[in-house]
């Protein structure tokens, strides 16, 4: 018995594989290859260049008691929190502003969204011209005589990853803005006016009715918003540069200087891996609860 | 509980448009009454002014003899079923019924026992955990009328509740419908564009054009006697027959036939001249001369039957006539027909203002 019996049946698999095949060989090859290449590498004592000397999990046992990447982690998870909170919280409420019928609201849907437009390069210099203590803000309001006003974030080595998050949640906030209001403006007239009828006051329809059916664009807003996090580097560079010292350094950040800076690249593959690890701890179990519940929710129909 | 509600002089703008102008309705207690009409005439409109959810350029709203002009909708003393349902989706539907209750901080005994109360009254009671992606239409919109009906409210205002639904269910929900407003004997407004609802459901019936009320009648007065032409081309599947021409003493001439008025009531004495005849398809008999009517020559040109009746559409000097017949009918286009129409029962319009003669 052969596999391709007549044209039909070579057809049917012809096309599929033909479609499918590009997409399946960029996955296996550059993406789950990279991958083993990472891992392998990072099992041996590489330099500049890989080489083929296995030290076992050496590079990792540095890695965790390398007092610089518990920084960059801790300074993640911190950034993650806030940052997410932060877009979601002003995002929302920046699409409710817009959703109670202001005048002019593509005027301000533009403005809201600018952020979103421009380079994180760009979006950390500016902030750290704002939050310059000698020509940003800081300066400014002291020059209007209230010269005890201080606000230098990023010279503050305690202060220095909210200024990241500052400049973050200022960027990302339109992008969830307009997902919410794109969703809000899906929600059936109906449930307003069934609301008004029903005397439940603006915020109590917004709070249990309206948001509560947004889960699907809150969740889209939380995966975009993530993926920025794990990826934070370059709204460092140009805003701290991780510092002062290594103060709001990031594992993006520590991994590229381990890569190019400081020519270890194997130390630098450990992080990678263990960033991957990371985030395969916190969405697999995610999906896996998703999945969970559409078949509880298919059961339950 | 129930209420009279009263419309007096109701205005209502949509920017420089004027959508209803001068506007009177005055509503008993405990009636059922629908707002009837094409879309657009202003049927949903006026029942979001009741409601309190349109604003009102001028005029007056009484709901059991209290001002509501201005009234917030949750003062009215309403309950309103709109035609997607509106349902909450997220939450059960114990939620659904009691969210309203639980907001305005009633006691958690007397949500649960109106609640059960409303549910059992609805065939609701095995739903009460589901959420309403897991009900059918007629389920879900029974969860839309047990919101209105928790509320206890003397008024309750139906937003075509029963467009969104398949011919079956729309039938079932009617007669649910009607029952309910026997049982709870609360004032309500139905709006809908359908006229087996409005025909069905209706103490009476308000036909609405264009922002005015046309006829403000029982069922029976709508149907036998229309106000003007549009009232009766609206009403009545399939469509009255509408004959153009003339007055003359007690007859009226029509393609050389001399139809006998002496058993119509006229409402003022006829003058001649132009004027429309409108007879139902059920008032065109094809009998012949033998009962005494002026017998047509006809000829049939197309037979529908329907069951428990046949529809004939016969041609007699260029016009085509709709004719209800018996459903056990034997007839074939080409057929030639004797027509005889019933005159007493006919209605006669003005050629010119489409009133009522």
């Amino acid at each position: 018995m052969t596999l391709f019996k007549t044209d039909g049946a070579r057809a049917r698999w012809s096309m599929p594989l033909l479609a499918l095949g590009p997409s399946w060989a960029i996955v296996l090859f550059c993406y789950l290859g990279t991958v083993i290449l990472t891992f392998r590498i990072s099992l041996t004592s590489s330099g500049m260049i890989p080489n083929g000397d296995y030290v076992g999990l050496a590079q990792y046992r540095k890695l965790l008691g390398s007092s610089r990447w518990e920084t960059s982690f801790g300074n993640m998870l911190t950034f993650g929190a806030f940052f997410l909170a932060g877009a979601l919280l002003v995002g929302t409420a920046l699409a409710v502003a817009l959703d109670r019928g202001v005048r002019g609201e593509a005027v301000f849907r533009t403005i809201f969204l600018y952020p979103q437009a421009l380079s994180f390069i760009v979006t950390g210099l500016v902030w750290q011209w704002l939050m310059n203590p000698a020509l940003g803000i800081q300066a400014a309001v002291q020059g209007w005589g209230w010269t005890g006003f201080s606000f230098d974030w990023p010279y503050d080595r305690g202060m220095a990853i909210y200024a990241v998050v500052l400049a973050g949640v200022w960027q990302a906030s339109g992008v969830v803005m307009v997902l919410m209001l794109a969703g809000l403006r899906g929600i059936d007239r109906d449930i307003w006016r069934a609301a008004r009828v029903d005397g439940i006051s603006t915020w109590r329809t917004y709070a249990f009715l309206v948001l509560p059916q947004l889960g699907g664009m809150l969740a889209t807003s939380v995966v975009l918003l993530s993926v920025g996090v794990i990826k934070v580097y370059d709204l460092v560079v140009a805003l701290t540069g991780g510092g002062p010292g290594t103060a709001s350094d990031v594992p993006a950040k520590f991994i590229m200087d381990y890569l190019f800076g400081r020519q270890n690249i194997a130390l630098a593959s450990a992080a990678s891996i263990a960033l991957l690890v990371t985030v395969l701890a916190v969405f697999v179990p995610f999906h896996y609860a998703a999945a969970l519940r559409r078949r509880a929710r298919e059961g339950a129909r | 509980m129930t209420a009279s509600v009263t419309l007096s002089g109701l205005r209502i703008e949509y920017g420089h448009h004027v959508a209803i102008d001068g506007l009177d309705l005055s509503i008993r207690e405990g009636e059922f009454v629908v707002l009837l009409g094409p879309s657009g005439c202003g049927k949903s409109t006026l029942l979001n002014a009741i409601a309190g959810l349109e604003p009102v350029a001028g005029g007056r709203i009484e709901i059991g003899g209290a001002d509501m002009t201005r009234a917030l909708p949750k003062d009215r003393g309403i309950g309103m079923v709109f035609q997607s349902y509106a349902l909450y989706p997220h939450m059960s539907v114990e939620r659904n019924l009691s969210f309203a209750l639980a907001s305005a901080g009633r006691p958690k005994r007397e949500i649960a026992q109106r609640v059960a109360d409303v549910a059992g009254m609805l065939q609701l009671t095995p739903y009460l955990k589901r959420k309403p992606a897991a009900l059918s239409g007629g389920q879900r919109q029974r969860v839309a009328i047990g919101r209105a009906l928790v509320r206890e409210a003397a008024v309750f205002l139906f937003d075509e509740p029963l467009s969104n639904l398949d011919a079956k269910l729309r039938n079932d929900l009617r007669v649910e419908i009607k029952k309910l407003h026997q049982r709870i004997a609360s004032t309500m407004i139905y709006v809908t564009h359908d006229q087996v609802e409005a025909m069905t459901l209706g103490d009476r019936i308000a036909v609405m054009k264009g922002g005015e009320i046309q006829q403000f009648d029982t069922p029976e007065e709508i149907y036998h006697r229309p106000a003007n032409r549009f009232v009766a081309e609206f009403m009545g599947a399939p469509m009255m027959n509408f004959l153009e021409g003339r007055i003359e003493g007690r007859s009226f001439l029509w393609q050389g036939q001399r139809l006998d008025l002496s058993g119509y009531g006229f409402r003022t004495a006829p003058q001649d001249g132009p004027a429309v005849l409108g007879l139902r398809p059920e008032h065109v008999h094809t009998t012949g001369p033998a009962d005494g009517g002026t017998a047509l020559a006809a000829q049939i040109t197309l037979v529908e039957p329907m069951g428990p009746e046949t529809v004939l559409w016969a041609e007699t000097g260029g016009e085509t006539l709709r004719i209800r017949a018996a459903g056990d009918i034997h007839a074939e286009p080409g057929q030639a027909a004797a027509l005889a129409f019933d005159m007493p029962r006919a209605a006669l319009f003005d050629a010119a203002t489409g009133e009522r003669l």
